[in-house]
This record gives structure tokens, C-alpha cells and sequence, in this order.
């Protein structure tokens, strides 16, 4: 039987409880009420598509069917209208990851910037910041082999590279809620080994956030950040950029931790605050493209630390992104 | 006549720059098409191992000729390749680190590549094909007998305070590696075998593998969830930098696993 233990914190009360996994009373006719859709990543038949969810499962719908390219990592826009999401194709070395952008009903796709990925919004729709692959020799799934930080204007279609050209090795692109940074994990780029930092939206600099571990993503009321600290794990902590670093050590808790064998990645805050939807299974490869058998997306109420999965087919269901 | 003795002159002194009779043995610097320096290893048998767990049995090894790169394999190597550099400490004469076994790999195949050689690594079960002519990592045999160099003592260098001269490790760097070869070499030639970063064998790991290992050119075992690393790194103590000291690694192809304390070198099929 799995096993999955997961400890909750009542956030601002410090309260911790212990769940194991399928001994929850959590239907998924509690997830009835919430109002907000998920776009999710899934491999069947031979690529990655994009299915479209509600949360409590009664409806799904196939965006994307395409067998010779694969549509992964799912963004949607801050008006629910869209999605940019990146498409490989080709194979092996030869393999390509471009930036599309298409209409959230699957419709009217088009291609945003060649050789991209790890692409985030801004909080008012307007862009659309991204990384390019590093390599032109040959293609690199690893999540960190990325040079610069670009960023796409949706009204002029135009591209400019962001004001500091010495970036590199990021990915994770997370954009905060009041559009001043963009957050991102960093592994052998400007003198960092492995960590998570903010760059200012519109400068130069950049700092730690004072975190240990991957892919944070803001809550939406950019108050909090979520991340994973291992494979296994997620933590939650208050973010204040008023402060260097802005996450205070004594603010981490851990909210989800599985036992060895599984993993837990991308962590997403639903539109109200009040979930986090994420992908959970066995030990498999969370990178984008990476094969993750057995894995589903899940959703959490951070109120009651309550979880169920809302797929079961375990067909590398990952990147999960909720719909505003 | 005289450009005739000239020329003659030239090409003894080229052989004698180029060879060398180390510990019995003759070894032969060479420069690849990419211009990187490899070792000419001739074949032989050492006995492999140490008496710490793990490093048991101790027994006789024979492997067939290889060619080695001389030095660790540098970031200005993984540029002219034009492949991402995960390294954390950066410089162009200083090793990659941060590399997970896949991505080592992949560096060997572009390599072959490069040269018009065929690639060892089937990049999809990620298999060596030990009979291809292009580069690969070595066996943790290859490894050990190219550490040793001849030697059948703990170290390379004979005595233990001979270690600073010959290896960038703890008690020698401020907290990193240092440019590739910036201590003495082996008797073959090699610089930084101890120490710098821990370099990456294309063996599997398994602490019982000794007892059962085939006795001429083991590839190890046929599975595992961690591979061999074997030297040692700037960040390890001298208690685990010798010729017969085994590591290993579970950091394959995850991100969130991989250590500046690791690098590797290639080395190729030799046929004489």
C-alpha cells in the first residue's frame, strides 16, 4: 500500500497533524465547490498531451493530441484565457523544446519562441518570461541547462532579453504576485551550486531567498512561497522581500512528506489560496519530458491538510496548473 | 647531410618527449583530434583492492590497453563542445563538476562524435558498448590500474606525506577545485587520479563484486542503483584518498542529487 505521510501545518497556527495516505475521509465530491479548473501534462500512446480537468474529476477533457510532439509544462494566463506551454519534437539529440501559446480550449496554437522553456506569467497577463535552451550543438532535457532570461510582450509579439545578459542555468520561472521579481532555482549559474533566488522583474540584481531545495511558486497573494526541499517533500514559509534574505528560517514548515520510493513535485497554489494541487508517485523523473510512470495529480486543502488524488491512471500525470 | 642529422635529431627527441618507461611499463602520450591529451596505458595485471570493507577480496586484475585522458576532463573541454556547464566552480582549466552519470556520458558520445568516432552509450538503456572505438568511462579497473601506475602500495606516491604534493583535497584547498594538473602527476602521467573531483567509473556499484568479478577487464555488476566513483575530491579527507578506495553515487540523471565534489575523465579502446 502506498504510503504517504503528510503533515500539516494550520498556517499562522503552527499546528501539525499526520495523515497516512487512503485513511483520509476526503471524497471527491468535496472538491465540488471549487470553481477552478487544472491543465495537466499526461503521457499516453507514445507522447505528452495537455488534458484539462475540474477539480472534482466529474469532467476532462483532452487539448492536445498530437503523436509526434510532445505538449507539456502548462501555464496558464492570469485570465484563465490561455496557455503557454512548451512542445519537444524530434528525438534524442536532435530534440527540440519550443514555447507555444493556444487558446485554454486547445484551439488556435502558435508558436511563441524557438528553443524555450520554464516559461511564467506576469501577474497581469501582459508577459510572458521564459529561458532558452543553452546548447545548440544538441538538445538537453535537464531543467537547469538554460542560458538568459527573456521575456515575451503578448500585445507586440516582440522579445527582449532582461536587463541582466549574465544569467544562466535557471529554471522554475515564478513571477510574484506584485510583478517586482521573478523567482527561479538556479544549478552552476553565477557562482551559486544549487539554490533558489529572486532577480528583479525590471533590474539587475538578484538574491537569495533564503531557502533550501526547488521550484518555488508564489501563493497568490504572494504573502507565501511553496516549495520542494527534497524528492520527497514540501515546505511552506511567509515571504517578505522587505527582508535579505526574505524567507526567515524559523517560517519554514513542512506541509507534505512521503516516504521513500515516492515523490511529490510541482506544487501549485489554486486561485484562492486555499489548495495546492501537485503531482505524487513513485520514485520517476520530474523534469520536463522525464518519464514518471505511476504518477498523479493531486490536490491538497491547506486548511485541514486533507489530500485525494484526481487522476489514477498513473500515466505520468505532472505539472499540474491551476485555471483562475 | 645536415638537415638530414637535424631531422634525425628531431624525431629521436620527439619519441623520447612522447614515451616513457614507467614502472616497468611503456607509456605513450598522444593528442586526440580535439587536441586533448590522452595516455597510452598498455595492458597488464595489478592486484585491485584494499583491506577496508567493500574493498575485499584483494585480487589479480588483468586489463587490456587503453588510452586515458591525462587530465581530469575541463570546463574548456565541455565548451568546445558547446554542452551546458553545471560546474559550480568555474573556470576554464578547472574540472567540470556537478555532472550526474547521464550527463558524463552524453559527454563521451559528443566527444566521439566530435572525433568521428563511434559512440559507446546507447542513450536510451544507457549501455557501453565496450567494443565501440570512441570514448567512454573507464572501468573501476581501468581506473584503479591507471592510479596506480605500477604501484602496489596504498598510494601512487609511496608515503602518505607525499600527499600534498600530489592531490587537491581538504587539507590543502580553501573550499574548491583547482585548474586540472596542478599537482604532480602519477608515474604514468596522470594528474589529479587523487583528489580535485572524484571522477566517475561505468561500473555499477556492489560491495560484493570483488569475490565474483571476472578476472580479466570486469565491467562490474549488470545492475545497481548507484555508480562507482573513485579518487576522491578537494573535499575529502585524506582517509579515503588512495588507489583502492571505492565511492559511489546515486546521482544518475537527478538535479537535485548532484555534487561539486564530482567530475570524471574518458578513455578510449586501444588496440596495441
Amino acid at each position: 500500500m502506498k504510503k504517504i505521510l503528510i503533515l500539516l501545518l494550520m498556517l499562522p497556527v503552527f499546528s501539525a497533524i499526520q495523515l497516512p495516505a487512503g485513511e483520509n475521509s476526503l471524497k471527491l465530491s468535496d472538491f465540488s465547490s471549487i470553481s477552478y479548473k487544472i491543465v495537466y501534462e499526461s503521457y499516453r500512446n507514445g507522447s505528452y498531451d495537455l488534458h484539462i480537468t475540474s477539480a472534482d474529476a466529474s469532467w476532462r477533457r483532452q487539448l492536445t493530441d498530437t503523436k509526434d510532439r510532445h505538449e507539456m509544462y502548462p501555464k496558464v494566463s492570469p485570465d484563465g484565457k490561455l496557455i503557454a506551454f512548451t512542445v519537444d519534437s524530434g528525438e534524442g539529440r536532435e530534440r527540440k523544446r519550443d514555447l507555444y501559446l493556444m487558446n485554454i480550449d486547445g484551439s488556435g496554437q502558435r508558436l511563441l519562441s524557438k528553443n524555450s522553456r520554464e516559461h511564467c506569467w506576469s501577474p497581469d497577463g501582459r508577459y510572458i518570461a521564459f529561458v532558452k535552451s543553452e546548447s545548440a550543438r544538441r538538445f538537453s532535457g535537464e531543467s537547469w541547462a538554460t542560458k538568459g532570461l527573456f521575456i515575451y510582450e503578448m500585445q507586440t509579439g516582440n522579445v527582449r532579453e532582461h536587463a541582466n545578459n549574465k544569467l544562466e542555468h535557471l529554471y522554475n520561472l515564478c513571477w510574484s504576485p506584485d510583478g517586482k521579481y521573478i523567482t527561479a532555482t538556479v544549478l552552476g549559474g553565477m557562482g551559486f551550486r544549487h539554490t533558489d533566488i529572486a532577480i528583479e522583474a525590471y533590474g539587475t540584481k538578484y538574491f537569495q531567498l533564503g531557502i533550501v531545495g526547488c521550484r518555488p511558486e508564489f501563493s497568490p497573494d504572494g504573502k507565501k512561497i511553496g516549495w520542494g526541499q527534497t524528492d520527497r517533500d514540501f515546505r511552506i514559509a511567509k515571504i517578505d522581500f522587505a527582508n535579505r534574505p526574505p524567507v526567515k528560517q524559523k517560517d519554514i514548515v513542512t506541509i507534505i512528506q512521503v516516504t521513500k520510493g515516492y515523490e511529490v513535485y510541482h506544487l501549485d497554489w489554486s486561485p484562492d489560496g486555499k489548495y495546492i494541487t501537485f503531482a505524487f508517485g513513485p520514485d520517476g523523473e520530474q523534469a520536463v519530458g522525464g518519464m514518471a510512470q505511476g504518477w498523479n495529480i493531486c490536490i491538497l486543502e491547506l486548511s485541514t491538510g486533507r489530500w485525494l488524488n484526481i487522476t489514477w491512471d498513473g500515466n505520468h500525470n505532472k505539472e499540474p496548473d491551476w485555471v483562475p | 647531410m645536415f638537415n638530414k642529422h637535424i631531422a634525425l635529431t628531431a624525431a629521436v627527441l620527439l619519441v623520447f618527449t612522447m614515451c616513457g618507461k614507467e614502472n616497468g611499463k611503456t607509456v605513450r602520450e598522444i593528442k586526440t583530434k580535439s587536441g586533448i591529451e590522452m595516455v597510452f596505458i598498455p595492458g597488464g595485471e595489478f592486484m585491485m583492492g584494499g583491506d577496508r570493507a567493500g574493498e575485499t577480496p584483494v585480487h589479480r586484475v588483468g586489463v587490456g590497453p587503453f588510452y586515458i585522458d591525462k587530465y581530469e576532463v575541463t570546463q574548456e573541454m565541455y565548451r568546445m563542445l558547446d554542452l551546458s556547464n553545471p560546474s559550480h566552480f568555474k573556470g576554464e582549466k578547472k574540472p567540470v563538476e556537478q555532472v550526474a552519470w547521464m550527463n558524463a556520458a552524453i559527454y563521451c558520445n559528443e566527444r566521439s562524435i566530435e572525433e568521428g568516432l563511434d559512440p559507446c552509450y546507447d542513450e536510451n538503456t544507457w549501455e557501453c558498448n565496450y567494443s565501440a572505438n570512441g570514448y567512454r568511462l573507464p572501468s573501476e579497473a581501468e581506473w584503479e590500474y591507471a592510479a596506480r601506475a605500477g604501484s602496489q602500495g596504498k598510494y601512487f606516491f609511496g608515503d602518505l606525506k607525499n600527499m600534498k604534493n600530489y592531490a587537491v583535497y581538504s587539507q590543502n584547498t580553501p573550499g574548491g577545485t583547482e585548474n586540472a594538473g596542478s599537482k604532480k602527476p602519477n608515474a604514468w602521467g596522470l594528474y589529479d587520479m587523487y583528489g580535485n573531483v572524484a571522477e566517475w567509473c561505468n561500473d555499477f556499484y556492489s560491495t560484493v563484486y570483488y569475490s565474483r568479478s571476472s578476472e580479466f577487464n570486469p565491467k562490474g555488476p549488470g545492475e545497481g542503483t548507484a555508480r562507482v566513483i573513485r579518487g576522491g575530491s578537494w573535499n575529502d579527507p585524506e582517509t579515503v584518498i588512495y588507489s583502492g578506495y571505492r565511492g559511489f553515487d546515486e546521482s544518475f540523471n537527478d538535479t537535485c542529487l548532484l555534487r561539486d565534489t564530482i567530475g570524471f575523465r574518458c578513455v578510449r579502446r586501444a588496440d596495441k
